[in-house]
């Protein structure tokens, strides 16, 4: 699960969880997004965003007992995530990410209190990083 | 969202632009030093990186931190890239982060 790929395969298998034709890496600019704050989803581009994955280093991360909340930087700024916490497998993928480290995450915009912040679905620690993440963003 | 604190992509020719900001590159370690290390940017230039390094260090790692001169940067964050990565790819990555796509970046 930790190797240096990332295999969508293998990442979504286990049911539960269908990457969606929408998917796409997502520019976390402001100006990409929508500008009504106050709906629950965040539209980019003014399309629906069905998906969004994230690659950036983990900051603040806090535990709780139903969630685990921490902050992405990919590098062109800072998002507030959020990963409900299931089952025992979930806290257990969880513990695995720590402060620092580099990951991807799959999950979907919302607003909450007029904040945006991302729904984490999936995480993965990437062992090996590229810099394609961060070229994708020429397309918006 | 948070953009209140940016890191510039920087490659050791962009890092002379942005001497006392914060910034954000990867560099080839050369050798490690007594609080640091000597590094090879992406585009071939000589790069000191001064503070905490995580160990053991692998062949490639990027560093966030205060840009103190044109060859230095004093680190916040080292984080170990791995033995191989495409360093042409992420010297372009910073001529685009500093050009045409700026807005996208910073």
């Amino acid at each position: 699960m930790y190797g240096g790929e990332f295999d969508g395969a293998v990442a979504f298998s286990g049911g539960g969880f269908m990457p969606s034709q929408a998917t796409q890496t997502t520019d976390p600019f402001p100006s990409a997004l929508s500008k009504h704050r106050d709906k629950q989803t965040h539209s980019i581009n003014r399309e629906a965003n069905q998906q969004s994955v994230l690659v950036g280093m983990v900051l603040n991360k806090a535990e709780r007992v139903t969630d685990v909340s921490f902050v992405l930087d990919d590098g062109t700024g800072r998002i507030d995530c959020n990963r409900w916490v299931h089952e025992a497998v979930d806290t257990k993928e969880m513990e695995a990410i720590l402060e620092g480290m580099y990951v991807r995450v799959h999950g979907q915009l919302k607003g909450f209190q007029g904040k945006k912040q991302l729904a984490v679905f999936g995480i993965l620690c990437r062992r090996r990083v590229r810099t394609s993440f961060l070229l994708d963003k020429r397309k918006y | 969202m948070d953009t209140s604190n940016p890191a510039v992509l920087v490659n050791g020719d962009l890092l002379r632009s942005y001497v006392g900001r914060r910034v954000r590159t990867v560099v080839q370690v050369v050798r490690p030093d007594a609080g640091g290390l000597t590094g090879r940017s992406t585009d071939e230039k000589q790069i000191v990186v001064k503070g905490q390094m995580p160990a053991p260090l692998t062949t490639f790692v990027e560093v966030i931190g205060v840009a103190d001169s044109a060859q230095s940067i004093h680190a916040e964050i080292v984080t170990n890239f791995g033995d191989t990565f495409d360093t042409s790819n992420f010297n372009q990555l910073c001529q685009l982060a500093n050009g045409d796509f700026r807005h996208l970046f910073i």
